[in-house]
């Protein structure tokens, strides 16, 4: 129950944030341009809360004159206009600002200056485009402040190389680092990752650039030959299909995490405790437990384990537990599993980066740029088929990944803020009409026309838009579902 | 009763009963398919569309009924579960939602949540191995909630259940329809023996028995709703007498993916 709330708090949190970020776009350059904004939403519905700010045309020193400002009221009809009412609404998943605009009500001669409808083109597309815009600078300032901070990542240094799988058809093979792919540089596994994804459904062959741990400066080009990649996974984990796995230095078998429902929990496994022997084999490092676990779905398995004692007179002790791996599908395979993790990572396999903070913002516009491609491909892609539509996620995911980002620290969860601020802007910027983009592209129409879109055809534009947008929501939801 | 009404149920009652009982499963399918596709045309009236284009809409639904049976099941019907709380938001708050239902592009997807998951929710019952039992289950459950919600209205209905939507409903009536599903939930389980009466599953189907009644007189509204938003009184007359299709079925339509849903997650 408690985990429920919470992850609906880091729902509400997370859009909140985003909302905000998106709608206060659309409200300050609306001001700028002389816009009057009648509210200003976070969330829609039943207002929760009113805050309302001085009506337009109290100029600053008469309000400081008079602290409850009938003085203020000046003329007439800019008085009757009121000032914006900033507002927080019932259904936290969403927002909007509202403009004085003629379409949407009847407004007095004397106002018609500061309605929406009578800026010019320009005027409006900047309005309509700096909701996107303000969610992509949120994003750049996002990645700003992690990589000024420094992000660490695990080296892309591979391990031992399955010869038959794609990878080792390929001619990978352990002990080489991936510096870059299909050109890009790749200073930690999660951009060779990165990089990957965006393969995802195409048919052709990723190039792998690697160096050798003993020849830094020799490089190597590979090539992957993939066809119609992924297209159906849900879940894809690239580097996997492909037969990359890291190299993993030689680690004692000592126990660094359990999962709260395992059955190691169940066994009565505990942190620190290190197997010694497992059926009667002496267990040499963590990979060798691994490998037994996963090749023993619901077979017994009896583990020798030493657990340390915690003080001098408290020696260690010797223990003999039972357990049976719980079954686990793994691309249609059968896969034991008993919910533990291994300590961090080891040092070596580690890399820190980090930019001084005066220069992050570089890598940080380019990451938003990446993702902001990587999204745009990803979209055209559902559309042509090329991946399954399954990838999309609806509030059901975005709320667990958004708790389990927030669990996992402040780092993951700005990450994952920036990545969702993109996914906000990109898909507002989808040419369907009742969106940002939908808009702009009414107003570019106008501007090579010289002419406003026609009522009926916006009418039109306006259904089509809806079935398509809630489609959309419905298709997300539903994989929300199937992945429950 | 007029006689036109009691002809029509005189014609149309054994080839229902003969569709719902007497088909195969495929034979069944069809059936369902085709009651639902003549309320799809019907449907689309209610969302403003004429013409050619209620046509095109049937075939839509058409195409997507086949496309429903390569879907799983479960998400389908909880999703559906999930409309169906949506439209019970809609009938409350009309006609302060008149505004959403102006939109054709929404009621029609509206028409799908209430149309494709009933089919697959009556493939599902039927697939069952006691499909006839639970298809008979559902329907003297909704009857006996809409004849026992019109007598008991009739006889004691003070205040209005629906005043907006449905003038003709009373909340005595709405409690009278459930009683009722609770009392034919008794004696079909004293007739089948199953399931026992004094037990923790005899409670729960009860339980879901006095939900299904409710969720039936959901349909009913939600239909009215959309009749009354486009001032529409009977969906065609396609069943002289009767009114349209949609008219008969809108029960089962909110009713029959509620149990079949029960009966994939729990079993029966």
């Amino acid at each position: 129950m408690i985990e429920f709330i919470q992850t609906i708090v880091a729902l509400i949190v997370t859009l909140s944030i985003l909302v905000t970020f998106h709608e206060f776009g659309h409200y300050y350059v609306a001001r700028l341009c002389g816009v009057h904004v009648l509210r200003f939403s976070l969330g829609f519905g039943k207002p929760l809360f009113i805050w309302r700010s001085r009506p337009p045309g109290t100029s600053r020193s008469s309000s400081r004159d008079t602290v409850d400002g009938p003085a203020s009221v000046k003329s007439t009809s800019e008085a009757s206009l009121g000032g914006t009412e900033f507002v927080v609404a019932a259904i936290p998943l969403g927002g909007y600002v509202k403009m004085l605009d003629e379409r949407e009500g009847t407004v007095p001669a004397d106002q018609l200056h500061l309605a929406f409808n009578k800026k010019t083109v320009w005027q409006r597309i900047a309005i309509v485009a700096a909701g996107p815009l303000a969610n992509f600078l949120l994003a750049i300032l996002a990645y700003w402040l992690l990589f000024a901070a420094g992000v660490t990542g695990l080296a892309p240094i591979l391990g031992d190389i399955e010869p038959e799988s794609p990878a080792g058809k390929a001619g990978l093979r352990a002990g080489q680092e991936i510096v870059a792919v299909d050109g890009n540089p790749t200073p930690t596994w999660t951009h060779v990752n990165q990089w990957l994804l965006s393969h995802l459904g195409d048919t052709g062959s990723i190039q792998v650039t690697t160096i050798e741990s003993t020849d830094t400066e020799k490089t190597r080009e590979h090539h992957i030959d993939i066809a119609n990649w992924l297209a159906d996974a849900d879940m894809p984990s690239p580097a996997r299909d492909l037969g990359l796995v890291l190299r993993y230095p030689s680690v004692p078998a000592v126990v660094g995490g359990l999962v709260d429902e395992g059955r190691a929990k169940a066994a009565g496994l505990a942190v620190g405790d290190k197997i010694i022997v497992a059926n009667g084999d002496p267990v040499a490092d963590w990979n060798r437990l691994v490998k037994l676990i996963q090749s023993s779905p619901e077979e017994p398995i009896r583990l020798q384990v030493l657990r340390p004692g915690n003080a001098a007179d408290q020696p260690d002790i010797s223990l003999t537990l039972d357990l049976i791996p719980e079954s686990r599908d793994r691309d249609g395979k059968a896969v034991g599993f008993i919910g533990v993790s291994v300590a961090p990572f080891p040092t070596q396999m580690l890399r820190e980066i980090s930019w001084p903070v005066y220069s992050a913002w570089i890598p940080a516009l380019e990451k938003t740029w990446q993702v902001t491609v990587f999204t745009f491909e990803s979209i055209g892609k559902m559309i042509v088929g090329a991946v399954s539509p399954r990838h999309l996620s609806g509030p059901i995911t975005i709320a667990r990944l958004a708790n389990d980002t927030a669990e996992a620290g402040l780092e993951s969860f700005i990450g994952f803020i920036a990545l969702l601020s993109i996914s906000l802007g990109v898909l507002n910027l989808l040419p369907i009409p009742i969106l940002d983009g939908g808009h702009l592209l009414y107003y570019l129409v106008e501007l090579v026309s010289g002419k406003p879109v026609p009522e009926s055809v916006q009418a039109w534009g306006l259904q089509i838009g809806l079935f398509l947008i809630v489609s959309l929501m419905i298709l997300a939801f539903y994989n929300d579902l199937i992945r429950l | 009763m007029p006689r036109q009404r009691i002809l029509t149920a005189i014609i149309i009652a054994p080839i229902a009963l003969a569709g719902v009982f007497g088909l195969s499963e495929f034979g069944f399918s069809l059936f369902i398919g085709a009651v639902l596709l003549v309320s799809a045309w019907e449907w689309a009236n209610l969302g403003g569309l004429d013409g050619i284009f209620r046509y095109l809409y049937a075939a839509c639904c058409g195409l997507l009924l086949v496309g429903m049976s390569y879907l799983p099941p479960v998400p389908l019907l909880t999703l559906s579960l999930v409309w169906w709380l949506v439209a019970l938001v809609l009938v409350i708050s009309y006609p302060g939602c008149r505004n959403i239902l102006r939109h054709t592009s929404l009621v029609l997807i509206m028409g799908l949540f209430v149309l494709l998951p009933a089919w697959v929710a009556m493939l599902e019952l039927k697939r069952d191995i006691d499909g006839n039992y639970l298809i008979l289950l559902l329907f003297f459950i909704i009857w006996g909630a809409d004849i026992g919600a019109y007598f008991i209205g009739r006889a004691f209905g003070k205040s209005r259940l629906a005043p907006r939507v449905s003038p003709g409903k009373s909340w005595a009536g709405f409690m009278g329809g459930v009683m009722v599903a609770v009392i034919v939930f008794v004696l079909m389980s004293l007739w089948n023996g199953y399931p026992p009466l004094y037990s923790i599953e005899g409670l729960i189907v009860l339980l879901l028995c006095v939900a299904l009644a409710k969720v039936s007189v959901l349909g009913d509204l939600t239909i009215s709703m959309f009749k009354r938003n486009r001032d529409i009184k009977d969906s065609s007359h396609l069943l002289p007498g009767h009114g349209g299709f949609l008219d008969r079925i809108d029960s089962l339509l909110s009713a029959a993916p509620m149990l079949a849903l029960y009966l994939l997650v729990w079993g029966w």
